[in-house]
């Protein structure tokens, strides 16, 4: 094998696995922050998140890993957002949770 | 670009990520203590104003000015958490511009226009095929007038002969005639009217 090594599709789709699966830990962390909100809206919404990004199917394209590595970037703003528990944070929280989800659907369509 | 990456190139947005929230976090607590600590302060004023004894007054003072110089360093250290947020934030912002703009320049569209002589070419060719759809055009509209210029006018159909001449000659008789009356009948009835 020679000094660079292409990227098979296999392991690209592994990749592409292994992210999504870092993305799935992370809205751990945007639990217990939710949890400290008195907002039953947001706590559901992040727990829908959990669920729908466990079960997002892993893919070899390109396009769909740069979409996954949006949604960890989405997710980890998320995650500042949320250490403050003020009203203003909730809303601004909120509004990122929205552009999650078109993420994830967007994502979803191109598969 | 140089062999070795810089450490801002090996930086990564998780990293930046995981520093503004922990200095966010520290912010909050500090937020949280100076709420606590104005509460205080403001109970320990009420017991001071109502206490009668000297000593304990006094007491209730030192520990008012102890929280307020508290109140004071955490403020301070609250402003520089802050301050450092914004520069992370700011970190942050850099590297999801960087990121944007290899990703956009990365989409096929973005390497397509990168190829200068292959959109010339093509321009060019769009608008070679647009001349020749105005040229089919522009030929076919000269063919017809070349075609009715050819056109000769059969005159025995349209044309005049001697007995149509006749008759156009007695229609104009016919016109002149009817317009001299008009013109007769026309001022006789003036006349009538002034007479009147």
């Amino acid at each position: 094998m020679g000094l660079f090594h292409r990227k098979n599709d296999a392991d690209k789709a592994l990749r592409d696995r292994e992210l999504i699966s870092e993305n799935a830990k992370s809205v751990d962390a945007l639990a217990i922050l939710a949890g400290q909100t008195d907002d039953s809206e947001l706590k559901d919404e992040i727990s829908k998140l959990k669920e729908s990004l466990t079960y997002l199917i892993p893919s070899e394209e390109g396009k769909i890993y740069d979409y996954d590595k949006k949604i960890g970037d989405r997710i980890d703003d998320l995650r500042i957002a949320m250490i403050k528990t003020d009203a203003d944070a909730v809303q601004k929280a909120k509004k990122l949770l929205v552009q999650l989800k078109l993420l994830i659907t967007d994502r979803n369509s191109k598969i | 670009m140089g062999l070795f990456k810089s450490k801002y190139d090996k930086l990564s947005r998780e990293e930046v990520v995981d520093a503004i929230c922990k200095l966010e976090q520290e912010a909050q607590e500090i937020e949280d203590g100076l709420v606590t600590k104005q509460k205080q302060i403001d109970e320990l004023m009420e017991k001071g104003k109502a206490e009668r004894s000297k000593e304990v007054k006094l007491f209730y003072a030192k520990k008012i000015n102890s929280l307020k110089a508290d109140r004071e360093q955490s403020v301070q250290r609250a402003m520089y958490l802050m301050y450092n947020i914004r520069l992370l934030q700011k970190l942050k912002s850099s590297i999801d511009d960087n990121q944007f703009f290899k990703n956009t320049a990365k989409t096929s569209l973005g390497n397509l226009l990168a190829d200068q002589k292959g959109l010339a070419k093509f321009l060019n060719k769009t608008l070679g095929t647009r001349t020749s759809a105005e040229d089919v055009l522009t030929s076919a509209d000269e063919t017809f007038r070349a075609v009715e210029d050819a056109y000769e006018k059969n005159e025995s159909i349209y044309g005049m002969n001697e007995r149509d001449d006749e008759l156009l000659a007695m229609f104009e008789t016919e016109e002149q005639v009817d317009a001299e009356q008009e013109m007769f009948s026309g001022s006789a009835g003036k006349h009538a009217e002034k007479d009147e």
